[in-house]
């Protein structure tokens, strides 16, 4: 290799080192950070050795003035500490404190001396030897410390002072399985966890499985309306349910109490279990149909017919054919809701009433308490059962791979009362989306719900709606500084995601390929770990707070970007394994360098898909708010967090109109897109750049 | 018409070795294409043949050996600076660009004027046959005009070298044979030093001034079209080019083989002891005075009858006759025939030459 050749090669070799940097700092890092954080634990150092500590400190007094200086001192103790040194004595001496020692203090002072002469003498003069010592240590471990400060660390100095040190350990994991409270909110995680993958996933199943088997009416309209709720904002679900079944709502209050007189609105209302769980089916649905569709459209046909012809009953097939081919898929799917409703805190904030959650926990104590310790490690509690059953269950799927290259659907005729019954589960579900954003719509025009219904838009513009409401938001603003920071994140992310999937599947090597798996990360990891993480690592970057990022408008876009780049990056590299490697050669040998060749022929065939990366990372970076919850500044209000907290006081008004605007701005984007799709460039319709990336 | 280039002439491989893990590519391959010479790379899959023209390319980088164009060592050159023209088996036109601005490219990336752009186009479109399909896009034109759009992009830069790797194999036989006798018309009217890789040897001896007949990464033979046919040099270039009967005999000396019973007279490139003997069916001639045989089947063709023949000692050969002669009905099975074969057209070669294995 000559230099003229590795002179060539700097180029791509620099870009690699950028991407390589950047997913390092801003993926692998903040995660990593998170994880060292949980096992951070700050507490008291034990008697005995901070007895050994301060010993070590008088160390550093001259020889002379030592014994003088802890007599002098120990002379003055008063009764109560002398009380308090003994204890400590017998600690040290591994004699047990016999007294109580919340007793009050005259007590505990006869109860200690009582203790002392009980011992054997022998016992007793150790004892008595290290009271001065024990004095010493427990209360005058200051002066000390600033007596021999010069001649300590830092480190060392702090901890003599306080008396407390940091160390590596479990104890913030084992709170969770010690501590009643977050023990039961675990507990109510998990079962709601499993009960929503469960219904989720069935209704999913049925419904990707009729519209690919023509067994759903207008199967290609239905697919489209279970998919459209896939990026919404958030808390839409419990909102709306809210709004229609709570306590002032419109059928529990407005029909069925106040019109029919059947039920008390204010006892009978979704709020509590069943609530969360409709708000999390709801929004989890598209997210396990797009998974299902996936597998159940390029799932081979022509087996289910073989297994007809072959005299297998429709019950059979389905059984023994149709599900067992899904079941990568359905793994798949079962992993990702299974995670969302471990981590969703939006919905059992909103609409779970006095039932509390793992993930809830955590949202208390970042937010309440600030402690990134103990949220780190619910964090890790939240995705540890469903990432080691994905594990458990790929390990022993592993052998069963279903590819298959005839991706012809099956032509055999769905039961007619099997087609009535999917159909109308399908509809019905699309029926309920409407209604669902049609309540959103009205809520964001009513003055009052439920108790005054006059006609306003200002919710819209101003807090002006409910007298006496406070929030720094104003009407739709928070809209607008989201469509800013996920508008700087969109084409950041889509030109990054291009050129890191350039590298991996043009370049190849394990470096490029490394860089491109760690972009996957946030994919499977939940907002929250990510969002927790970004903290913790950016607060101050190696231990300098004047480059904290927190509370700032770049960490939000760095959050963004890198938390949503994956999709570009898989499209990107599923576009560039269809486009033939010899196209960017052929520039080459026409006399292109490398920059050239990656402007102006890779860049253009990339088109679609960074487009759709840069969508995706603005969309959901507009909509999501488990991370930017966390990161979000006093002075910065995100659209999403607004809405969140909004709806989480009731002031559903104004998150009505916010979530209507994002969705008016998702969709004039979308439309946007479509329409550039339409009046695009001729050669954007040849097959090789089509659809199917 | 000679392009003026800044550099050009003969283009030569030095002792040019490849690995790829533990697979050798190429194995000390030499070989001299002179300038403004049309050279055919010929071999199954997997020979090197591509390999050796994507070295000259600079897309791959020999692990030992060197390239030199006019003497000057390429090792440094990176593929872009190279300036040899690469007609890629797949085409690889750019999709997002119209067959004009496809031709333009490595104009427009050496910086050249509109005006100069748009006349250079037009010239090669007209020696191409591509007039009125300059605005349309590569996905919108047929197989054939893709693969004239990707020869003439690759001749736009004046490139003293053209590399074609299987440029006609992703067509259809007819238009291939038309392609190939095109191809080399703008060749030859460009004056440009061609390589041409290809396993088709009909279309390698149809276009090539000098073949060069490749097997697992060695160069078994370099020459004119008629040498590889009539006088091959390897028991692999006998039995890959063109049909030939593969026959177990033994070597004599004095320039003679023995058949089962027989002793015939041959070109013999082999030492005393086991060897092949290869003839092609055009050769065997059956006359009275001939070895004994008898026809086991034998197969219409059009222009031949392609008899089976099986000889004394239980080996089969091919014979063709010519159709007019057996107007009626060929010779029945079972017939006893005498066939001979001219001494300069019975070639031998050594019983455990590697390439007389892989024989198809």
């Amino acid at each position: 290799m000559t230099r003229a050749r590795l002179l060539g090669r700097i180029p791509a070799l620099s870009a690699l080192l950028i991407a390589g940097l950047l997913v390092t700092v801003f993926i692998a890092v903040p995660i990593g950070a998170m994880l060292i954080r949980s096992a951070v634990v700050a507490g008291p150092v034990p008697v005995a050795e901070l007895k050994a500590m301060t010993e070590d400190a008088l160390a550093f007094l001259p020889e002379e003035k030592r014994a003088e200086r802890i007599a002098a001192w120990y002379a003055r103790a008063k009764p109560r500490e002398r009380m308090e040194a003994i204890a400590a004595s017998l600690t040290i001496h591994d004699h047990p404190v016999g007294w109580d020692r919340k007793a009050a203090f005259d007590r505990q002072i006869e109860a200690a001396e009582a203790a002392l002469a009980a011992l054997e003498p022998a016992a007793r003069s150790a004892v008595e030897a290290d009271l001065p010592i024990a004095y010493v240590t427990l209360f005058k471990r200051v002066p000390l410390a600033f007596m021999v400060k010069d001649a300590l660390d830092e480190a060392g100095f702090d901890a003599l002072r306080s008396g407390e040190a940091t160390r590596w350990g479990w104890d913030h994991y084992l709170r969770v399985v010690t501590e009643q409270r977050m023990r039961n909110a675990a507990l109510n995680s998990l079962i709601l966890a499993t009960v929503t993958t469960a219904l989720t996933l069935s209704l999913a199943f049925a419904i990707a499985y009729g519209i690919n088997r023509g067994g759903v009416w207008r199967a290609e309209a239905a697919r489209i309306g279970v998919l459209v709720p896939l990026v919404s904002p958030p808390v839409v679900v419990a909102t709306a349910a809210i709004l229609l079944l709570g306590r002032n709502g419109i059928v529990t209050k407005g029909v069925l109490d106040d019109g029919l007189g059947l039920i008390d609105a204010g006892v009978s209302n979704l709020y509590g279990f069943s609530g969360v769980l409709v708000a999390q089916v709801l929004s989890f649905l598209p997210a396990a149909f797009i998974v299902l569709d996936n597998v159940l459209s390029k799932s081979d046909g022509r087996l289910e017919e073989a297994a007809a012809a072959h005299g297998a009953s429709a019950w059979q097939i389905f059984t023994r054919v149709t599900l067992p081919m899904a079941q990568p898929g359905l793994l798949r799917a079962a992993t990702l809701i299974f995670l969302f409703a471990m981590t969703d805190f939006g919905n059992p904030q909103v609409i779970g009433k006095d039932m509390p959650v793992l993930a809830g926990v955590l949202y208390d104590e970042m937010v309440g308490f600030h402690n990134t310790s103990l949220s780190s490690a619910i964090a890790v509690w939240l995705i540890v059962p469903a990432l080691s059953i994905a594990l458990l269950l790929g390990r022993i799927g592993r052998r069963k791979r279903f590819d298959s290259a005839d991706q012809a659907p099956s032509a055999l005729p769905v039961p007619r009362g099997l087609r009535r019954g999917l159909t109308a589960l399908t509809w019905g579900v699309i029926g309920i989306t409407v209604v669902i954003y049609g309540t959103i719509l009205a809520g964001s025009f009513v003055k009052v719900w439920g108790q005054d219904w006059a006609f306003t838009p200002h919710h819209y513009t101003s807090v002006d709606a409910v007298p006496g409401f406070v929030s720094s938001v104003v009407g739709i603003t928070p809209v607008w500084t989201s469509l800013m920071v996920a508008g700087i994140a969109a084409p950041l992310g889509a030109l990054i995601a291009v050129v890191i999937a350039w590298l991996a599947e043009r370049r190849r090597g394990v470096a490029a390929e490394s860089v491109a798996l760690v972009t996957l990360v946030p994919a499977i990891l939940p907002g929250v770990v990510f969002g927790i993480g970004y903290i913790v690592a950016f607060n101050a970057p190696f231990g300098i707070a004047a480059l904290s990022l927190n509370g700032t408008h770049t960490i939000l876009v760095l959050n963004i970007l890198f938390g949503n780049m994956f999709v570009g990056v898989l499209a990107a590299r599923a576009m560039l394994r269809r486009l033939d490697p010899s196209v960017e050669e052929a520039a080459e040998s026409l006399g292109a360098g490398l920059v050239t060749r990656f402007t102006r022929i890779t860049l253009p065939m990339m088109r679609r898909a960074a487009i759709l990366g840069g969508l995706y990372v603005l969309i959901d970076g507009m909509c999501t708010f488990s991370a930017v919850v966390f990161l979000q500044g006093p002075d910065i209000d995100l659209a999403s967090v607004e809405i969140f907290h909004a709806a989480n006081v009731s002031y559903y008004g104004v998150a009505c109109a916010m979530s209507v605007t994002i969705l008016l701005v998702v969709l004039t984007v979308m439309a946007a897109q479509a329409l550039i799709e339409r009046l695009g460039p001729r050669w954007a319709r040849a097959p090789a750049l089509g659809r199917q990336a | 018409m000679r392009p003026s280039s800044p550099f050009g002439g003969e283009l030569a491989f030095e002792r040019i070795a490849k690995r790829f893990g533990s697979t050798a590519a190429l194995h000390d391959v030499s070989l001299t294409v002179p300038d403004g010479s049309f050279c055919t790379l010929l071999g199954p899959s997997g020979c090197g043949k591509t390999t050796l023209l994507r070295i000259a390319a600079g897309f791959v980088d020999p692990d030992a050996g060197r390239v030199t164009l006019g003497g000057r060592d390429l090792a440094d050159t990176p593929p872009s600076r190279r300036n040899m023209g690469f007609v890629f088996q797949s085409y690889a036109l750019f999709p997002t660009k119209t067959v004009a601005e496809n031709i333009a490219f490595p104009l427009s990336v050496r910086g050249a004027g509109r005006a100069a752009m748009a006349a250079r186009v037009a010239e090669l479109c007209a020696l191409a046959g591509l007039e009125g399909l300059e605005g349309r896009y590569p996905h919108e034109v047929s197989g054939g005009q893709q693969q004239r759009v990707a020869l003439a992009r690759a001749l736009a830069a004046d490139p003293p070298v053209l590399l074609l790797d299987e440029p006609l194999a992703a067509l259809d036989a007819r238009i291939r044979q038309r392609l190939r006798a095109e191809v080399r018309r703008i060749v030859d009217e460009i004056g440009v030093t061609a390589i041409y890789v290809t396993h088709d040897q009909e279309e390698a001896i149809a276009v090539a001034d000098q073949i060069v007949v490749m097997d697992r990464g060695v160069l078994r033979q370099a020459g004119r079209p008629e040498e590889i046919y009539l006088e091959p040099a390897h028991a692999f270039v006998a039995s890959f080019v063109g049909a030939s009967s593969r026959l177990a005999c033994e070597v004599l000396d004095a320039g003679q083989i023995r058949l089962g019973p027989d002793v015939l007279a041959g070109t013999i490139k082999a030492p005393p002891g086991p060897g092949h003997a290869f003839l092609r069916p055009e050769d065997v001639v059956l006359d009275a005075g001939g070895r004994g045989a008898v026809v086991e089947r034998a197969a219409f063709l059009g222009p031949v009858w392609r008899l089976t023949l099986r000889l004394g000692d239980g080996q089969a050969l091919e014979a063709e006759i010519a159709t007019p002669r057996w107007q009626a009905t060929p010779l029945p099975p079972g017939t006893p025939v005498a066939w001979s074969v001219p001494p300069a057209r019975l070639h031998v070669f050594a019983a455990d030459d590697a390439g007389a294995e892989r024989a198809p």
